[in-house]
């Protein structure tokens, strides 16, 4: 059973931070709002305060997991796979008696949110892949650098973003070591063969600046996955909460909301009735 | 030099025609336009018979001109025109679905077997009005609107485009052009956010009636641009668009020069929306300021031999490989620009090609 909520600071009010025991790790998640449950994998930079979180929480039960080994969990020393991390996951929402919800995965936690939809067919459904870095380009390298070239791959317009607060080094040594284990090849055969075995309706988005991954990535996932959509949004970078989250919120909610159908022209254009 | 004839539209009003914006339905005579539009449409075969490389079309509303769809005269041009292409210079930007725009020129390119050339416009401040668009949105509209359209002619897969103005779940456009990946486009416009877009896509830039020393300068920050994005324009990136008036002695051409001065008060609005645009884009185009400095539109006047070095000098000062000219100034009989253009196609065009 999930422990009791507290409220945490520097994150919005209305989430709570929970754990629960999964997989044999105590994994650390937060949760708010209510409605259908979607669940929500964080990037590399691990489960930090997240406007797209905030602004789904107002219509959905949100419960976004720190993945074992980022953040403040312990070292996980034990995850050898993406594949085993999604078990992992998968575990977790169980334990919390989730039967169906919604997935959203940003940047590297890509793998981890198709391997769910893959083994838990007739539970994931819709998945939401926001820059996924789950099928890569021949030849792509993870983004390195300083602080600025990291902001000029990261935003197309690195020049209205923070300063980025420096990271600490034992954290980002965990990471490290974790990634570097996990990530596996920029080609997952296993993966890439399964995809058409996945039935959520999946919507899969880029920024049209992202300097990390080549937008037209987009489209292998159209064709490789059978009820895909792939959205761009325009003029944001690889990190398109931080430049468009309005844009981010919109396109996920009306898809969490409507699966294919979000397509569909809702707007009221009546000026004055 | 490759020269482009202009073919603006003009409607040869039977009498004297008020000069404001918008211009009051009740001056239209239809028999009038229609004779204006075939006119127009002899104006550009007789273009083609001459040796200009394309003909122009460009939109204008609430004008006394018949171009508020200038694709549709440019698709009747293009079935009789055989060797110029057809540019479309252009759909303006603010007023227009950019999927539908993107539909219309992969339609022309289709229809003119390749040879559709395209601007993309932003569009002069009254004509903001015509769909009551904001004019403080309208540079950001322009910018969204062409990096649209270029996705829309280059992505195989149908996508969803979440933008600041335009939001659209399935975009998949058909036919795509038949220039692969596109026909070679132009920003128009000789802002740093028009040229920062045209270098950073590998597009050419065109500006208007400018006089060389701006020109110049705004090709130069182009240049700037352009290396940063690791690539170097050629001549055909820079296109320049100006008004002519040719004739056997410079006396006769500066007299037909004098009608230009009057074309910037057929796009004025009256005082108080002026302003009121002005307010909402101080960095725009402010045509009343123009008509009020009786601004000319006519850089290249004179005899045959006077264009020539005026055309030389505006290739060495600018760097421009593309000239795109008007010839019929407003009130100009249709005989009288078809004499201007002969004129010119007979002993400038040869002498200016090699420039």
């Amino acid at each position: 059973m999930p422990s009791t909520p507290r409220r945490v600071e520097g994150i919005a009010p209305a989430f709570a931070e929970r754990f629960i025991q999964a997989d044999g790790f105590r994994m650390r998640y937060l949760e708010a709002g209510q409605g259908n449950p979607v669940v929500v994998l964080h990037a590399a930079h691990g489960l930090t305060p997240s406007t797209l979180n905030t602004l789904l929480a107002q219509q959905f039960r949100v419960i976004a997991f720190e993945i074992p080994g980022f953040g403040r969990s312990p070292v996980n020393e034990r995850s050898q796979s993406m594949r085993d991390l999604a078990h992992t996951l998968a575990e977790a929402v169980t334990a919390l008696g989730l039967d169906r919800y919604g997935l959203v995965s940003t940047a590297i936690s890509a793998r981890i949110a198709l391997w769910q939809a893959i083994d838990l067919q007739e539970r994931v459904d819709p998945l939401v892949l926001i820059s996924p870095s789950a099928l890569l380009p021949d030849g792509w390298t993870a983004p390195s650098g300083t602080a600025e070239q990291l902001a000029k791959l990261l935003y197309a317009h690195p020049e209205k973003m923070p300063s980025p607060q420096p990271e600490d080094p034992e954290t980002s040594a965990k990471h490290r070591a974790l990634m570097s284990r996990i990530r596996g090849s920029n080609c997952d055969p296993e993966l890439e063969r399964r995809l058409a075995d996945i039935k959520a309706a999946t919507l899969v988005l880029f920024g049209t600046r992202d300097g990390v991954l080549p937008p037209a990535m987009g489209r292998i996932y159209v064709e490789r996955i059978p009820n895909c959509y792939y959205a761009l949004v325009y003029d944001a970078g690889h990190v398109i909460e931080a430049e468009r989250p309005e844009a981010l919120f919109a396109a996920v909610r009306d898809f969490l909301e409507h699966r294919e159908t979000f397509i569909v022209g809702r707007k009221n254009t009546v000026i004055n009735p | 030099m490759k020269t482009s004839y202009f073919q603006v539209g003009s409607y040869s009003a039977p009498r004297e025609i008020r000069p404001e914006w918008p211009l009051p339905p009740a001056y239209y005579d239809p028999e009038c336009g229609r004779r204006s539009l075939h006119q127009a449409i002899e104006q550009c075969e007789l273009a083609d018979q001459l040796g200009f490389d394309w003909v122009s079309f460009s939109e204008h509303h609430y004008h006394p001109t018949v171009a508020p769809n200038p694709a549709l005269a440019a698709a009747a041009v293009a079935t009789r025109v055989q060797k110029a292409k057809i540019a479309m210079l252009g759909h303006n930007l603010t007023l227009n679905n950019p999927i539908k725009v993107a539909e219309d020129l992969a339609m022309l390119d289709t229809l003119s077997d390749g040879r559709l050339v395209v601007g993309f416009l932003r569009g002069t401040p009254n004509e903001f009005q015509v769909f009551t668009v904001n004019p403080a949105e309208s540079r950001d509209l322009t910018l969204e609107s062409m990096e649209l359209i270029l996705k829309a002619w280059t992505e195989p897969m149908p996508f969803s485009w979440e933008g600041r103005h335009y939001q659209y779940r399935t975009v998949a456009v058909w036919p795509r052009p038949v220039q692969q990946p596109y026909p070679r486009c132009y920003v128009l416009g000789g802002s740093k956010d028009t040229a920062d877009f045209a270098a950073r896509h590998h597009l050419g830039l065109g500006v208007a009636f400018q006089p060389f020393a701006v020109l110049s300068q705004t090709v130069n920050y182009y240049r700037e641009k352009c290396a940063e994005a690791g690539w170097q324009p050629t001549p055909d990136d820079i296109l320049y668009r100006a008004a002519v008036c040719v004739a056997k002695s410079a006396a006769e051409a500066q007299h037909e020069a004098a009608r230009w001065l009057h074309l910037p008060r057929t796009f004025t609005m009256r005082g108080g929306i002026n302003e009121a645009v002005e307010r909402l884009d101080p960095a725009g185009l402010n045509i009343a300021k123009l008509a009020r400095a009786e601004f000319s539109f006519a850089r290249f006047v004179g005899t045959p031999d006077l264009i020539v070095q005026q055309v030389t000098e505006c290739r060495e000062k600018t760097g421009a490989g593309v000239i795109d000219l008007s010839f019929q100034g407003p009130g100009m009989a249709h005989d009288q620009t078809m004499r201007m253009m002969e004129l010119f196609g007979q002993e400038v065009l040869p002498r200016i090609r090699d420039i």
